[in-house]
């Protein structure tokens, strides 16, 4: 099998719409003259679309000057309106923002502020009114402030989704919105594939009822599937009118691999990679700014304490920044690095985004990038300064991460790139978007029905799922229609309208659909905060436990349900780290397969990529002990261990396809039998263990992995697994079910995991039970592409393997810490076997 | 004080959440949390009604299998002020009228003290702060007992909702309510379905029992081993 091609279909060519420069462009080339530099051709290109009315989306690398595109033609486009229309005057009270600045992160929303604020001083008062403003919402604005904001509202607004949202259901959203001009959605790629990105779908196709005539632009990275980026920011329906400009400079850019010296004693397996740990100091040396990523907080835990360990006079130019760390800690972390006076910042996805760090020099990626366009976009980060290349270097963390690291270097220099398909149908975040709209004036349902399927994410929504999102709103759905008490929209005269006052504030508080875990604060016994961390850690520890957070060997001195109370531990010594859920992305398909074809190639190539060369005497001894794997072979290996019996799968379809066809798998075999497995999964394979040997041979195999009653079977094996039920968390949060914030108010305190008890046993038929599992399905198992695996598999030859040992193939996913287990065995069975297992491990 | 699941216990754990104190033919039960859907549903959030019936009926069957003459209710029968409608009410009264033929105490817990006034006409024969029947000391918070246990009583009560997680070195894990027994006290898991847990650890002196609808198990030595074994 080859690398999959991207298909990269011709853009349309934006078309210049006029061969007479407009009188704007001329004033904004002038603009940048003076600021001495020239206007790039996709630059002008966007502004004269803008002008034009046109919408579209401009895709491009990071830093090469979307921003002033967009942000230019808003301007330009608001100061020709403002000529025709004779509405060159400050905002009234009464007239709400002529110009949307839609971020991802409200933690970037204050820089964008500034970015944007940087050309009016000049523009101000000359081409543009001189009070022109812009103003930031997001959730972190203060009450006082957000009644200024509605007192006299700014020109331009900064704002994210989720404070979109909640403008959108205040009572007066048609007078605030009626004057809008135009919306730019920033960083629209990271929206995209997310609930988010619905969310935003839906606010747009909200704005464009209110403000007819909207221009709505999206910037984002580059997409294998630009064309769906361009339908869900714009609408289907408007999709073929938009415009698609691409950002052509190239921008110079260096990716290599740290290769570990001595490669033997690099290890088979592990997350952490601080073997090269004096690589890493010797690279950070060279440069005077670095950006140090990692891809779990952990990982970036225990890297900040190893380099500040290792270079004590660093202390004051090194820096932690993830997201459980607190604000202020962060904040000046990136001011740092804003200056220069960093010297290297340790960060996790955390600074993937935002406004560009001139003076960072190169980034470091420990551990696999996982992705290309991740990748890409963390490279990009670096080699800002006029002039500069940006570099990054990957860091494996164990010796099969070469390969990875090879495939993704070699793609990304080939110009191969990801695609992010946008979500479709998610019934919660529509539910809550019909009691936004109930809110803000009412409505009536044909009308609403129609805008929300002008949106790409529910163009396809059918009459019943409509139905039953309108009956959830109104009294919570079919199965609480019989409970008067309670109501959250109600019908009057045909048209929808929120139930009472009490219950629209209560919605604005929870407006959103990012759900996390919930976490405590971290507190200093003496004072002061470092940041939050997951409840589920914290009551694991038990007081004087010693951990790692926030770059700071602690010391659990109380923990009272609300805040962890920390003294400074001494030494740094088995020190526990928080493991923060998610972060872990499983390994690209485009990645998966370009890994295949280099395990594949590499022995018989002489020129083979140098990472893969390192790695050459481990894939030696794969071959020998079994064989190396290949595109037209499914390899299994057979092995036994002190644990039991082990059978190892080699798909290489990524970890999240691997984690369902291992559940897949074992159950299969135990609804034959009942049994027991432990599974795990990493991006190349998956393994079974349990306690009777497994099949031999290929026919045994080829049934348990047939792609025949797939999705049957995966549906009963999530009711025997506890994942639908996890699931269901973020679905309750966002329709509704369990508030997000902690609630004040005890007697409505209940976890997720309770009420999707109770909704299993009483009310079966609940859509968002099957949204769980639905989205388990796709999102935790990558459905699609679980079967594309098995479809491929059924054309493969399969090879079953005894091996004297776990292969250096089979050994990291034997390691792997995150297992799971399949069980068809009664309860007591289980609680029987448990019990054994631990006299077991007692006895030594 | 010998408390098990065998028949000549003094105190007899059942299967579905609750206990019998053999020598006075006393049904224990502790937090049902009657109305908490209506509680939740008064604030807007929909969460569909069906426990609270479920409790009811079988709470209503284990009377009947224990053939006891009283069944105590150590603590929060209700679960709040805004959840307790009409129908709370009479679906309780309902149940009341099933078991007519035995005594039916409750020892007040926190969340009944919540709900205001309990109505009288609710069939119960006595509302009360705490149930002193020597050597046993009934009360609804265990956090209370520290003086009646130096007065050498065994004190029995709820409010806690324990709940117990083990984890195997194979990697299953088990998680389920549990009672909780100490030399001079016992707490028992929440007998509504639609309560919460927290989680209590080994110790010792403190005996586990894991608490299912179909059996109840007593775990002491499996939670002490699987603590060790995380250490």
């Amino acid at each position: 099998m080859t690398v999959p091609r991207v298909t990269r279909r011709q853009p349309r060519v934006a078309r210049q719409p006029s061969a007479a420069t407009p009188p704007a462009v001329t004033r904004l080339r002038k603009w940048c003259r003076g600021r001495g530099w020239k206007p790039f051709p996709f630059q002008e290109t966007v502004w004269r679309n803008m002008l034009d009315g046109a919408s579209g989306l401009l895709h491009a690398p990071t830093g090469t000057g979307k921003t002033l595109a967009a942000w230019l033609g808003a301007l330009a486009r608001s100061h020709g309106r403002a000529a025709t229309t004779g509405r060159d005057q400050p905002q009234s009270a009464r007239g709400g923002p002529r110009i949307i600045w839609l971020t991802p992160l409200k933690a970037l929303a204050a820089d964008t502020v500034r970015a944007l604020e940087e050309p009016l001083a000049d523009l101000r008062g000359d081409w543009l009114d001189g009070q022109w403003r812009v103003g930031l919402r997001t959730g972190d604005t203060s009450a006082g402030e957000r009644q200024r904001l509605r007192a006299r509202w700014p020109d331009a607004l900064v704002t994210t989704p989720e404070t979109l949202s909640i403008l959108l259901s205040l009572d007066d959203a048609h007078d605030i919105f009626a004057g809008l001009e135009t919306v730019v959605v920033d960083e629209w790629h990271e929206l995209l594939s997310t609930k988010r990105g619905v969310q935003t779908e839906l606010a747009l196709a909200r704005l464009r009822t209110l403000a007819p005539g909207l221009c709505t632009w999206g910037l984002s990275a580059t997409l294998a599937n630009l064309d769906e980026a361009v339908a869900a920011l714009v609408g289907p329906a408007g999709a073929d009118a938009a415009r698609l400009v691409k950002a052509d400079i190239p921008r110079r850019l260096v990716i290599e691999t740290l290769i570990p010296e001595p490669m033997e004693r690099f290890p088979w397996a592990g997350h952490m990679g601080m073997r090269l740990l004096p690589q890493v100091i010797a690279t950070i040396e060279r440069a005077a700014t670095t950006l140090v990523f990692t891809n779990t907080r952990a990982q970036a835990e225990r890297w900040f304490e190893a380099i500040g360990t290792a270079r004590p006079d660093w202390k004051a130019t090194i820096a932690l920044h993830h997201g459980s760390v607190d604000r202020e800690l962060r904040t000046r972390a990136e001011d740092g690095l804003r200056r220069g006076t960093m010297k290297c910042v340790v960060a996790t996805s955390s600074l993937d985004l935002g406004v560009d760090f001139g003076p960072v020099e190169q980034v470091l990626q420990i551990g696999s990038p996982k992705g290309i366009a991740r990748l890409l976009q963390r490279a990009g980060r670096s080699g800002h300064a006029p002039g500069a290349t940006g570099r990054l270097v990957c860091v494996p963390t164990h010796a099969l991460e070469l390969i990875e690291c090879a495939a993704a270097r070699t793609a990304a220099e080939a110009g191969v790139v990801e695609a992010r398909p946008p979500l479709v149908g998610a019934v919660d975040v529509l539910a809550q978007h019909i009691v936004t709209v109930a809110c803000s004036g009412g409505f009536r349902e044909a009308e609403l029905l129609a805008e929300v399927r002008s949106t790409h994410a529910f163009s396809s929504l059918d009459e019943s799922s409509w139905r039953w999102a309108i009956d959830f709103a109104a009294q919570g759905g079919p199965a609480l229609g019989a409970y008067p008490d309670f109501a959250r929209i109600k019908q009057r005269f045909g048209r929808w309208y929120i139930a009472s006052q009490a219950i629209a504030r209560k919605h604005r508080m929870s407006i959103g659909t990012i759900t996390g875990a919930a976490t405590v604060d971290v507190k200093w016994l003496r004072g002061g905060r470092l940041g939050t961390v997951e409840e589920s850690f914290i009551s694991r520890l038990n007081e004087g436990d010693r951990f790692l957070f926030a770059g700071r060997p602690l010391k659990l001195f109380r923990f009272d349900g609300l805040t962890a109370w920390v003294k400074r531990a001494r030494g740094t010594a088995n020190l526990q780290v928080p493991r923060w859920n998610g972060g872990r992305m499983p390994l690209s398909m485009l990645l998966s397969a370009a890994v295949l074809e280099l395990v594949r190639s590499a022995p018989g190539k002489r020129r083979a990529p140098r990472e893969v060369q390192a790695v050459l005497p481990l894939l030696e001894i794969q071959s020998q002990w079994s064989r190396l794997p290949d595109p037209n072979t499914l390899l299994i290996e057979r092995a036994h261990s002190r644990d039991g019996q082990h059978a190892f799968l080699f798909p290489f379809a990524g970890r999240l396809v691997h984690d369902g066809l291992a559940a897949l798998v074992a159950w299969r075999i135990a609804s034959r039998k009942p049994d027991t497995f432990v599974l795990a999964a990493n991006d190349w394979g998956l393994q079974l263990a349990g306690r009777t040997p497994f099949a031999a041979d290929e026919r045994t195999w080829r049934q348990l992995l047939s792609p025949t009653n797939l999705l049957a079977d995966l549906m009963q094996c999530l009711n025997g697994t506890e994942m639908a039920k996890r699931h269901f968390r973020e679905i309750a949060r966002v329709a509704g079910l369990v508030s997000g914030a902690r609630q004040t108010n005890r007697q409505t305190q209940a976890s997720a995991g309770l009420i999707f008890d109770v909704l299993t046993e009483h009310d079966a038929e609940n859509m968002l039970l099957a949204q769980a599992r639905r989205e388990v399905l796709e999102q935790q198992f990558e459905f699609q592409r679980l079967r594309a695996a098995l479809e491929r598999i059924a054309t493969q030859e399969i090879v079953v393997i005894d091996t004297p040992r776990l292969s250096p193939l089979a050994f990291p996913i034997w390691a792997e810490q995150i297992q799971s287990r399949l069980s068809t065995q009664g309860w007591l069975e289980r609680i029987t076997e448990m019990a054994r297992e631990l006299e077991e491990a007692a006895a030594g | 004080m010998n408390i098990s699941t065998a028949d000549d216990a003094d105190i007899r754990l059942l299967p579905g959440r609750a206990a019998v104190v053999t020598a006075s033919q006393t049904l224990l039960v502790a937090d049902l949390h009657l109305g908490k859907a209506a509680a939740f549903r008064r604030v807007g959030i929909p969460v569909p009604e069906g426990s609270a019936q479920h409790d009811l009926a079988r709470l209503e069957r284990l009377v009947a299998e224990q053939f006891v003459k009283r069944l105590v209710v150590l603590g929060d029968l209700f679960h709040a002020k805004g959840g307790c409608t009409d129908r709370v009410f009479e679906e309780f009264r309902e149940f009341r009228r099933r078991i007519a033929g035995v005594e039916c105490l409750l020892v007040l817990g926190n969340h009944d003290r919540g709900v205001g006034r309990i109505p009288r006409n609710l069939g119960l024969d006595a509302c009360l702060p705490v149930l002193d029947e020597p050597p046993f000391h009934f009360v609804h918070e265990p956090a209370s007992v520290v003086a009646p246990a130096s007065r050498g009583q065994f004190a029995i009560g709820g409010h806690l909702h324990p709940k117990l997680a083990i984890r195997s070195p194979g990697g299953d894990r088990i998680a389920d309510r549990c009672f909780v027994a100490e030399p001079s006290l016992l707490v028992l898991p929440a007998f509504g379905s639609f309560t919460g847990g927290h989680l209590v650890a080994p110790a010792a002196e403190r005996r586990l029992w894991i608490a299912r609808d179909a059996a109840v198990v007593d775990v002491t030595r499996m939670a002490m081993l699987a603590a060790r074994h995380r250490k």
